[in-house]
C-alpha cells in the first residue's frame, strides 16, 4: 500500500540545534516563543544541542509550496547561527520528506538579523513587499525569501 | 460613496459590472485560449463557480462596441490590500489602450470606493506588454517569486507589483473623459 508523504515526525539534528515535533505539553512554550501559528500549520520546537528549548518553528504546507516561520525568545539566537542552523535543517528535512518545489518566508523588513539568518540558511531574497504586514497599527514592509528544490 | 465613472475609454471602451448576461461571452473568451498563456486562469473553470472567481470583491467586463473583449476584477489579496487581475481575450484588441484604461479605473475603484491602502498583482515575468501597462499606471516592481506557479507543464516565475495609496495619482475629472 502506498502511503502519502508526510511531515517528519522524527527529530531533525543540525550542527547547533535540534528540532523535535510538538507535544501537547509544549503548548505554553509556543506562547512564550511568540510565534503565530496558522491553524493548518505544523509546529516544531527548536532545542540547543544540549537539549534546552529555545524557540519554535512552523511549517505551513500548501501543495507543492510551503511557508516557514521561526520564533525565538532570545534575539541573539538570530545572530549566533542557531536560527540559520534550525532553518537549514528544517527546510532540508521538509524538502526531503515532502514533494515541495519551494519553501518561502515573509519577514518584517526592519528585522535585519532575521533576514540574514534566512539568507545564511540558503534562502534567497526575492524582493521587498511594501506595506503588507500590519504591526502595532501601521503597515510595515516585508521581505520575501525562498528556497527552491534544485538550487 | 464616490462613484467611479466606468465609461470613457479609448475608442469607445468601457467597463461594466459583470452580470449573468456576460457569462456566455466570458466563457467563450476564456475557452478561446487567447489569454491562457499570460493569465493564471489558464485552466477550464469548474462548473460550480463558472467563469466568476468566488473570491472577487468587484468583477467587471471590458466592452468595446457592445462586444465583450475582456474581463477584470479586484479580489482578496495574497498579502495586503486588494489584488487586481485582468485578461483581454482578443489578441487584436491588445496594445490599443483598453488594458491601461481598465487598470486605471480599477485603481480608482480600489482607492476611492474600497478605500484600500494598496493594490497588488502578479504577472508572468515574460509578459512585457502587461508589465509596461502596469508601470505606466504607477505600479512598482517588488519581487520576483521564483517557480511560483505551475503553468503548462513547467514552473514559472511571477513578478509581483504593487501601487500604494500615496503613490496613486487621482485622475482629474476632465473633458476628455478621464483620459490622460
Amino acid at each position: 500500500m502506498k502511503t502519502l508523504p508526510s511531515l517528519p515526525s522524527t527529530w531533525l539534528v543540525g550542527r547547533k540545534t535540534r528540532i523535535r515535533p510538538l507535544e501537547t505539553r509544549d503548548v505554553p512554550l509556543l506562547k512564550r516563543f511568540r510565534l503565530v501559528i496558522e491553524p493548518q500549520a505544523t509546529a516544531y520546537i527548536v532545542q540547543t544541542s544540549r537539549g534546552r528549548d529555545i524557540g519554535a518553528l512552523s511549517l505551513l504546507v500548501n501543495g507543492p509550496q510551503a511557508a516557514i516561520a521561526l520564533g525565538f525568545v532570545d534575539r541573539s539566537r538570530f545572530k549566533d547561527g542557531s536560527a540559520a542552523d534550525a532553518l537549514r535543517v528544517m527546510s532540508a528535512g521538509a524538502m526531503r520528506y515532502l514533494p515541495l518545489e519551494r519553501i518561502e518566508a515573509l519577514v518584517v523588513a526592519s528585522r535585519r538579523d532575521v533576514v540574514q539568518a534566512y539568507q545564511r540558511a540558503g534562502f534567497k531574497r526575492e524582493g521587498t513587499l511594501r506595506e503588507v504586514v500590519r504591526l502595532r497599527g501601521a503597515y510595515r514592509d516585508a521581505v520575501m525569501l525562498s528556497r527552491l528544490r534544485n538550487a | 460613496m464616490h462613484k467611479v465613472e466606468l465609461r470613457g475609454g479609448p475608442d469607445g471602451v468601457r467597463l461594466e459590472r459583470a452580470a449573468k448576461k456576460h457569462l456566455g461571452a466570458l466563457r467563450e473568451g476564456f475557452n478561446s485560449g487567447a489569454a491562457a498563456a499570460s493569465t493564471r486562469w489558464h485552466l477550464p473553470r469548474p462548473f460550480s463557480t463558472g467563469v466568476f472567481d468566488p473570491s472577487a470583491v468587484r468583477r467587471f467586463v471590458l466592452i468595446r462596441n457592445d462586444r465583450v473583449i475582456g474581463t477584470c476584477r479586484l479580489c482578496e489579496p495574497l498579502f495586503s490590500g486588494v489584488e487586481l487581475a485582468i485578461a483581454i481575450f482578443d489578441p487584436s484588441e491588445r496594445g490599443r489602450g483598453a488594458g491601461t484604461f481598465a487598470v486605471e479605473k480599477l485603481c480608482e475603484i480600489a482607492f476611492r470606493e474600497l478605500k484600500t491602502h494598496r493594490v497588488e498583482l502578479g504577472v508572468y515575468t515574460d509578459n512585457y506588454a502587461a508589465v509596461r501597462v502596469y508601470e505606466k499606471c504607477g505600479f512598482k516592481r517588488e519581487a520576483v517569486f521564483r517557480r511560483f506557479i505551475h503553468h503548462d507543464g513547467k514552473w514559472r516565475d511571477l513578478e509581483w507589483m504593487s501601487i500604494l495609496r500615496r503613490e496613486w495619482r487621482a485622475p482629474r475629472a476632465s473633458a476628455n473623459g478621464g483620459r490622460r
